[in-house]
């Protein structure tokens, strides 16, 4: 059946990571012909989100064939719990006894492999800022109606060895009884005033601070320790050292989310964030892309041909693929294709656990950010999510806690003090009455940064970059708009996709279906 | 149930390229056919509201949008159907047999939480045509076999029990969707669109 694969594209995109599909949709809708492919039979690459199963799969793969996946290392898996469940006698005894049995779920390895379905787990966990340029995007383009989201609830920072909330919108600063009403005024009129500035009146009120921390400024307006600490490690999601500026922006783009959608600024893609590269691959082939994953690529070699302009030839499973440009995975590129290499940057930790509760109780499934200063010297602030089975991520009664951070040595010398904070990593009755969740299953490990923008050797060859460790889509958007404008300069960036009704179907359509614009629609399909 | 709340039913279509679907949903939707063949281009999904025992309910019909031709279909595209519909091509015997891998693939990559009682409606498409290859008993026997799956012939060109079938499937579809709401399984998921009208009930609108 692949031998039914054309051979002459406009575009060839190989590799499914945000970037490349972004860039993919991007060129197909405004009708270059583009041929997508991935070399494994799944979207996403770095960026997929695994099953259970699925996950174990990538495990094995790692572990058993570094050279394939160079780009993840120091895997560490990790069980808490039996490999069986309890024996069957015993349950029999709960159910005699009356109704004691649903008190809480026993997990065990093989309860895991019978609901791992419902597991959704993210290689490269993400959120969305309610008014970033992702979510403009979404919207802009109409492929938001591919996606569903939901909110994060709460905001919370690691502060006097315990876990608090941080106050995000106005009524929250206003409601929380861990400031006082003068220090509320001051935290106020501090952000009221970084949310008013422009860029310009920014760079000006900032021009004395270019050389000095975030922190000095904040201890200079006279903020108390626990106001620096909400604004600088849980707003900013900094560290002492954070340059002034880039504190405030960051800053002004937490409070400019706020409001849009719930009480943080932040929204989580149901499923997870492997979901995201698919619904710009969807758009992709609604207006004419073609698929194919499962097809690895042999060779790349690009050939001038007149008029300055440049083919690409691709070989692919003794098929020989043509093409003007080719938009390529930094992973899945031929060594002598990238030039420059993207400058050494710092490799990442991350760490993923599975809990029988959450960090931290509320009424409603929560949905957490929770960002930890660095706590030891030297190292780097911590961010953390904590998703439940409402974003479905696991089954009932679970969730899964991501950790993310820059690498100092290894993953998991990074990341377990962190996670020793708010587990209990030691095993043992599940049942049990703790303060902490249980741990029941983690993994560590680290990933090469490859986020740095990378240069192409040849002309018409565009490479893209592997995810970064930061808490936003907002460089892969970036670099795919840039992408994009190399390869189609002029034209614009993913107008938007008219709905469905908005097609008009005639008889012996030759040009394609005809788009008529119709008014905004209005009829709101808000599913709340 | 007493609540009366606007429902929506996602509704997939998969089945070999070429037997039909892209067309099957128009003619059903916009009581269209064309006759041009063509990969599916520019075909996303549809809607269209229909009656079911007193209810109305919106269908959402979703496209493969050709990623199933060179078997490509991700994830994300089976979240949370509420009926799939397999359709196979009456003169073509391959199309019928790829029935089989189609319903495991729905099943692998939808998961429901039933399997078993997940709704599938087969369609038999273009019978119109003369040169039939696959006989309707021995489709009604493969039916049959798979729990009783409903199985229709029809023809998108002449509008043959294509509004039969859907009604079908929409009946499915609801009482699929009445019992998953039942389950309740993921509530107040956020839809992102232009007019900020998700916005949260107690969410806070200025800045600070």
């Amino acid at each position: 059946m692949d031998d039914d694969l054309p051979t002459d594209f406009q575009v060839i995109v190989v590799g499914t990571g945000m970037v490349e599909s972004i860039v993919a949709a991007a060129c197909s809708r405004i009708h270059k012909n583009v041929l997508h492919l991935d070399s494994s039979d799944h979207y996403g690459g770095l960026w997929a989100s695994y099953n259970f199963d699925g996950l174990q799969k990538f495990i094995k793969e790692v572990n058993s064939d570094p050279e394939k996946q160079v780009q993840v290392y120091n895997l560490r898996e990790q069980w808490y719990i039996e490999k069986e469940s309890p024996s069957e006698e015993e349950k029999g005894e709960a159910k005699e006894d009356g109704k004691t049995e649903p008190s809480k779920k026993i997990w065990s390895q093989a309860s895991f492999a019978a609901e791992y379905r419902k597991f959704n787990i993210d290689m490269t966990p993400k959120l969305l800022f309610s008014r970033g340029p992702l979510v403009e995007l979404l919207i802009s383009s109409n492929i938001a109606r591919y996606a569903e989201f939901r909110c994060v609830t709460r905001v919370l920072t690691w502060l006097d060895d315990h876990l608090v909330p941080v106050p995000c919108s106005r009524a929250d600063v206003f409601a929380t009884e861990a400031v006082g009403i003068v220090e509320k005024r001051m935290l106020m009129k501090m952000l009221t005033s970084i949310v008013a500035y422009n860029e310009e009146e920014m760079n000006n009120e900032f021009k004395d601070w270019n050389d000095k921390t975030f922190k000095e400024y904040l201890t200079h307006k006279g903020l108390t320790p626990n106001l620096i600490h909400y604004v600088l490690f849980a707003i900013a999601g900094g560290t002492d050292a954070m340059p002034c500026l880039e504190g405030v922006r960051e800053c002004k783009k937490f409070l400019m989310s706020l409001g849009r959608y719930g009480n943080t600024p932040f929204l989580w893609p149901m499923y997870g964030s492997g979901e995201l590269p698919q619904c710009f691959c969807r758009l992709c082939a609604v207006f004419g892309g073609v698929y194919c994953l499962n097809r690895p690529i042999d060779s790349v070699e690009t050939k001038t041909v007149e008029e300055g302009k440049t083919k690409v030839v691709i070989e692919s499973k003794s098929k020989t693929l043509n093409c003007e440009h080719l938009v390529i995975g930094i992973n899945e590129c031929p060594k002598d294709l990238v030039s420059p290499e993207p400058a050494e940057t710092c490799d990442i930790s991350k760490a993923v656990f599975i809990t029988n509760g959450t960090i931290m109780k509320s009424e409603k499934e929560p949905l957490t950010l929770l960002r930890f200063p660095p706590l030891v010297e030297g190292g780097g602030a911590v961010t953390v999510l904590e998703v439940g089975p409402a974003t479905g991520s696991c089954p009932k009664g679970l969730f899964v806690v991501y950790f993310i951070t820059n690498k100092v040595s290894d993953a998991e010398t990074d990341l377990r003090p962190y996670a020793d904070k708010i587990f209990d990593l030691s095993g043992g009755d599940q049942t049990e009455e703790t303060d902490k969740p249980k741990c029941l299953w983690s993994l560590f490990y680290n990933v090469k940064d490859t986020s740095g923008a990378a240069g192409s050797a040849a002309a018409g060859v565009h490479v893209c970059s592997g995810p970064d460790a930061g808490l936003d889509f907002d460089r892969a958007v970036e670099q795919a708009e840039q992408i994009f404008k190399k390869i189609c300069p002029g034209e614009e960036f993913l107008p938007r996709a008219p709905d469905p009704e908005e097609i008009v179907f005639e008889d012996d359509v030759t040009h394609g279906p005809e788009f008529q614009r119709e008014d905004e629609d209005a009829d709101g399909d808000a599913k709340e | 149930m007493a609540s009366r709340k606007k429902v929506l039913l996602k509704v997939i279509i998969l089945g070999d390229s070429g037997v039909g679907k892209t067309s099957l949903m128009n003619q059903f939707v916009n009581k269209k056919f064309s006759n041009q063949y063509k990969a599916t281009i520019g075909a996303d999904f549809l809607t269209k509201e229909v009656i079911v025992d007193d209810r109305i309910v919106t269908m959402q019909i979703w496209d493969t949008a050709g990623q199933e031709r060179f078997q490509s279909l991700g994830m994300a595209f089976f979240r949370g159907a509420d009926c799939c519909v397999l359709v196979f091509d009456v003169t073509a015997p391959n199309t019928f047999k790829s029935l089989e891998s189609w319903r495991d693939e729905f099943l692998i990559q939808a998961s429901p939480r039933d399997p078993d009682n997940f709704p599938f409606v087969i369609l038999g498409n273009k019978v119109d045509l003369e040169n039939r290859g696959v006989s309707a008993k021995r489709a009604q026997q493969w039916c049959q076999s798979k729990n009783d799956l409903p199985y229709f012939e029809t023809s998108a060109k002449e509008a043959v029990n294509v509004e039969l079938a859907f009604q079908t499937i929409a009946r499915n579809a609801l009482a699929q969707e009445t019992e998953a709401e039942l389950y309740n399984e993921f509530p107040d998921q956020i839809k992102l669109n232009a007019n900020d009208n998700a916005r949260n009930r107690d969410g806070d609108n200025c800045a600070c």
